[in-house]
């Protein structure tokens, strides 16, 4: 069976008070994932706004790692939404300032990136996009898309910015809104008292892409919502799609095969096939560009986990240091591990105090560093540890989950017990790769295996009864592969079908 | 990290310090982990290897007490016995590896008491064990590495090595007479069948272990239901015992017994829940389990009806692991053929 075969299951036979949705909304899912329950410490349905912090550091590094060039001075009043930099040469690409206020520092030093600081003076209000406002969403399409250029939100393929793709390469758009992860935003809150505006940004992308397909999905737990936006949303040509909330869907690597029944192209981006994925906020950051002329300066962001005294959502400016958010909040007893957007795949935030939130950023997590096992810890009834296996009563009964970073148990070699197997949402062999990169047997056999379609999920190690590093192992896998020259075998989508530039070199 | 722990102080002195391994691992039973993960991901899941084999020895819970019931102290000094003189060679090897002690032992040290005949001398649980352990399972490198379910190396040892005792000699529950005959022998016989009742609750002749059959099956499907073990390999080995003997006791009634008395009698449901889903001597991919699983009860019936012994699920197990790693070699050559270019 092909990795992208699903399992569909006819949603309108299911709940009978779905018909409305049902005409075009299946629940769809992949084999395998594993699906994160009743942890401790989900965001609330609660917004508090930030304002402009007192200083905000801004990357000069697009996410397609083009070095932008500073278009403003040092001490420089600037205001925000402003261009302050630019990407050299012919290449489009802009950095807007997140407050309004003067150019404190820019940093072009070999030790860290490249940024500028920005201090800012408390002023509100942003520069208005040229051209936006309500009558720009019905405007032709090359002022839209020059407004979207101009807006700061990056990687959406326009003429004036074709760095990924050209904007006539875009076959289909998916929009989801699917909260998959131990911790996720709140979707109801990002996009329940905003369906018309998440309307109206499907038909101003309509405009741009009048030959993509459209697809918008939500995870079963949105389902009301789905419902909603379905009558609200522009009638024909966008397909309605139920999920299950299963890690790690959110990722492309898994929207493309479940919600358009393509394969996905290992080592490369959703762009590369013609697939603009966008997230609900930042399909949202579209509709305010365009009809309100707002720019893209500030973001939704989740602060979970039980670190935090309450878990609500911020609204911040781009650039505000995650101390400046986080550290207020924090619980004053016990250390905590700052993780941005994943508790599985998500960095670590080590130094706080000198991170600002990018574009990307949508989840603060706080978790305890948990140093030790407590008494006796694999005997008891576990009413509040998350496992795969059904061994803990947590399994059975509705308690909220603790998470911690303890490994929960000592590193023991692999028995074979199947677990990564099944929860591998790629359809390898974690146990058995793992064992050849063990005994650096690097050649075409894991290649045969199909390791390259592992997509760093790390639901592998996630599960491991013997808590060995599976996932680490297999990237040094490709890692070692691709330094050896070795080149995918008969990957599933041919490269000569592949658009554009890749945005990172692909894994092999 | 902060301050150390009675244990680890105890490890470091001198004279102590050879069995700093030891004091490791009570440490690791007693208080858990120290360490934290070192980056994505963040969190780990709870299950660890010793909750895992805690959840074996929690479903073989009923056939131990009803052996301990059916056969008295003497079961249980032969449970004590094997656990005993098994966790010395395990020890021992832990000690000269400087390795952690591996809680794979704490159910090879069970079962294996629980596959050997009520009447076996302790002298022979000992010897069978310490075979198993260092034949099966430390020669190749210990935990993960074995081909052969150590256990079953034990009692494949223990029956060749001494055949009067140890299939000749039986004796069923709450009676002190010995018998040559178990169930299997009857019908081999072609005499009168004990009724489905008594094989159920295992009041007739029979390894220790295997004798009180509703509790294997809640037991197995304890296990089935945590994901503990996996179901494809048993569900295909008892459906493939039933097909075959089903259709089997058409053409040869005198030779292979119908379904029902192969599903109740001798170890089959106890090799099928607890010894055939060992998964380090399984096959690894999921077809393969379902391939282990046909063969397994292919041949438990031709041996159970065609061969020299009455009952033949250790050797088809010893067998089917024998061949685990070709079936998963011809899986894996199958699902990932090579490209065509």
């Amino acid at each position: 069976m092909p990795p992208w075969a699903l399992r569909r299951k006819n949603f309108a036979l299911r709940t009978g008070k779905d018909k409305e949705a049902a005409t075009s909304a299946r629940t769809r899912t992949f084999a395998g994932g594993y699906v994160f329950r009743n942890f401790i410490g989900q965001p609330l349905s609660e917004l508090v706004d930030l304002g402009a912090p007192h200083h905000v550091i801004l990357g000069l590094t697009d996410p397609r790692g083009v070095s932008l060039l500073p278009t403003v001075q040092k001490g420089a009043p600037v205001k925000a939404g402003q261009v302050i930099a630019r990407a050299p040469g012919t290449i489009a690409g802009i950095l807007l300032s997140s407050v309004s206020g003067s150019v404190d520092d820019i940093r072009m030093t070999d030790e860290e990136p490249d940024a500028i600081t920005i201090r800012a003076d408390g002023s509100p209000g942003w520069a208005h996009i040229e051209m936006a406002g309500p009558e720009a969403a019905s405007a032709p399409p090359e002022t839209i898309e020059r407004i979207i250029s101009q807006s700061g939100i990056s990687m959406i393929p326009t003429r004036f910015d074709t760095a990924a793709i050209a904007a006539t390469d875009v076959e289909s758009v998916i929009i989801h809104g699917v909260s998959d992860d131990v911790y996720s935003p709140s979707i109801p809150l990002i996009a329940g008292p905003r369906l018309a505006d998440l309307a109206s940004a499907i038909r101003i992308l309509r405009r741009i892409y009048p030959t993509a397909g459209f697809s918008v999905a939500f995870d079963t737990r949105s389902r009301s919502l789905l419902r909603e936006l379905c009558t609200a949303a522009p009638q024909g040509g966008i397909t309605f799609h139920l999920l299950k909330p299963k890690f790690p869907q959110q990722r492309e690597e898994m929207l493309l095969p479940v919600v358009l029944g393509r394969p996905f192209p290992s080592g490369h981006r959703a762009i590369n096939c013609g697939v603009l994925v966008l997230n609900i906020q930042t399909a949202l950051a579209i509709h305010d560009a365009v009809v309100l002329g707002k720019p893209a300066i500030d973001r939704i962001v989740a602060l979970s986990g039980p670190g935090f005294t309450r878990n609500i959502h911020v609204r911040a400016r781009l650039g505000t240091m995650i101390s400046d958010i986080v550290g207020p909040r924090l619980r004053s007893t016990g250390r905590f591990r700052i993780v941005e957007n994943s508790l599985l795949i998500g960095r670590e935030i080590a130094q706080p105090a000198s991170t600002p939130i990018v574009q990307e950023t949508e989840n603060l997590i706080a978790v305890p560093e948990k140093e030790e096992g407590g008494f006796l810890p694999f005997a008891g009834p576990g009413f509040r540890k998350d496992s795969y296996s059904v061994t803990f009563a947590s399994s059975l009964l509705p308690f909220g989950k603790e998470a911690d970073t303890n490994l929960h148990g000592e590193e023991r070699p692999c028995i074979s017990c199947g677990f990564c197997e099944s929860v591998c949402p790629v359809r390898i062999l974690p146990s058995l790769l793992h064992r050849y990169v063990k005994r650096a047997i690097i050649d075409e056999t894991i290649l045969r295996y199909r390791i390259t379609r592992c997509i760093d999920c790390n639901l592998c190690t996630y599960v491991c009864t013997s808590k060995i590093d599976v996932a680490a192992l297999i990237r040094q896998g490709k890692a070692k592969l691709a330094a050896g020259g070795y080149r995918e075998i008969s990957p599933d989508v041919p490269p000569e079908r592949l658009k554009g530039i890749p945005l990172k070199e692909p894994a092999l | 990290m902060n301050g150390t722990t009675l244990f680890e102080r105890l490890g470091a002195v001198k004279p102590l310090r050879r069995f700093a391994v030891i004091f490791r691992t009570l440490d690791g039973i007693l208080f858990g982990t120290r360490t934290i993960t070192a980056g994505a991901p963040h969190i780990l899941d709870h299950i660890e290897l010793k909750r895992y084999m805690a959840l074996v020895i929690l479903a073989l819970l009923p056939s131990t007490v009803a052996a301990i019931a059916y056969f008295g102290w003497y079961a249980l000094a032969m449970i004590i016995t094997s656990y005993i003189c098994g966790g010395m060679i395990e020890v021992a090897f832990a000690l000269i590896r400087k390795k952690s002690i591996e809680e794979g032992f704490l159910v090879t040290g069970l079962i294996f008491p629980l596959v050997l005949p009520p009447t076996t001398p302790l002298w022979v649980v000992a010897v069978g064990v310490a075979f198993g352990v260092f034949f099966g399972k430390e020669v190749f490198g210990g935990t993960g590495k074995n081909i052969f379910n150590p256990a079953l190396v034990g009692r494949l040892f223990v029956t060749i090595a001494f055949p009067e005792m140890l299939s000749a000699s039986w004796r069923a529950p709450f009676t002190d007479a010995i018998t040559s005959a178990t169930p299997l022998n009857l019908y081999r016989a072609g005499l009168s069948m004990p009724p489905i009742r008594d094989l159920l609750f295992g009041l007739t002749p029979g390894s220790m272990g295997e004798l009180f059959r509703i509790g294997v099956i809640a037991g197995g499907l304890f296990l089935l239901l945590t994901r503990v073990s996996n179901w494809r390999l048993p569900f295909a080995y008892l459906a493939t015992v039933v097909a075959v003997s089903a259709l089997g006791h058409i053409f040869a009634p005198g030779k292979i017994a119908p379904p029902q008395i192969q599903l109740l009698t001798g170890g089959l449901l106890f090799g099928a829940f607890f010894m055939a889903t060992d998964p380090v001597t399984s096959p690894v991919t999921m077809a393969g389990k379902f391939i282990a699983g046909v063969l397994l009860g292919i041949i438990t019936v031709l041996i159970r009806s065609f061969s020299g012994y009455s009952e033949g699920v250790m050797f088809s197990i010893i067998l089917m692991n024998t061949f685990a790693p070709l079936i998963d070699h011809m899986v894996l050559a199958v699902k990932y053929r090579p490209a065509k270019s």
